[in-house]
């Protein structure tokens, strides 16, 4: 009945691991490359951390996507 | 003219190494093990212990020397500072997650504090209040806990104001590298 969280209105999913994996990029190369620590680039790929917009620009650009390819907003279940 | 100069540049030396030493701490992988929820759990255990225990392991026993409390609170300080990579020292060292994650900490460390200073406050008020009323209105209240104790309440409140904000920092730690 309450309003739900932030973290439950905005589950945001995505392919960074897997693209990472793809550029043949290791979770520090990506770190260092967007200027943040390599343990936030685990947190991100795992969930439990959404980037700011700044940051998630900066992915994408390093793994040569657009945003949308590698975040999406999780449909609920 | 000389010693200004010489002056700042002690001052850009003393800077400089300060930012190298934190920025190498921080980075260098030796010292993950104190960044794992295990390190975590057991040091905010430590911590508490050494923050609530002593002094009151003080004020039922005696004979605690303060500088083995002072020793500890630092200690646990200087812990809980390389487990999180100073993250509550240099703005410049720490990125957007990090930045979340201790301005969490913050407002949880002060709601925290907040309350244990006005339970504090409550506790002593009631006692007096209670012993006023069982003993008479010729009865006086008087909060006196000897100089030395004072000493460690003071010692406890700084304590409290310091180590709250990582301990508020929560358990959670690192997961390994890849």
């Amino acid at each position: 009945m309450g309003r739900k969280s932030k973290q439950e209105e905005e589950r945001v999913a995505n392919r960074i691991e897997e693209l990472r994996t793809q550029a043949g990029l290791s979770r520090q190369e990506l770190a260092d490359q967007v200027g943040v620590h390599y343990q936030t680039i685990g947190y991100i790929e795992r969930g439990e951390y959404s980037p700011s917009l700044v940051l998630a620009l900066k992915i994408a650009a390093v793994l040569d996507k657009s945003v949308e390819q590698v975040f999406q907003i999780e449909e609920d279940k | 003219m000389n010693s200004k100069s010489l002056e700042e540049r002690v001052e850009v030396f003393g800077k400089n190494f300060d930012t190298s030493v934190r920025a190498w701490v921080s980075n260098d992988r030796s010292l993950n093990f104190l960044r794992t929820t295990s390190a975590r759990l057991i040091l905010s255990t430590i911590t508490v212990l050494a923050l609530y225990g002593i002094p009151a392991y003080q004020m039922f026993y005696r004979g605690v020397s303060i500088w083995l409390y002072v020793g500890a609170l630092v200690l646990c300080v200087l812990l809980q500072k390389l487990s999180i990579r100073f993250a509550f020292d240099d703005d410049s060292q720490i990125d957007e997650y990090q930045h979340e994650r201790r301005n969490r900490a913050y407002r949880r460390a002060y709601k925290r504090v907040a309350t244990i200073l006005a339970l504090a406050i409550i506790l002593v008020a009631e006692n007096g209040f209670s012993l006023k009323q069982s003993l008479g209105s010729g009865f006086r209240y008087s909060f006196d806990l000897g100089s030395e104790n004072w000493v460690f309440l003071g010692v406890f409140v700084c304590g409290l104001f310091v180590v709250q904000k990582y301990l508020s920092w929560g358990i959670k730690g690192e997961s390994r590298a890849e």
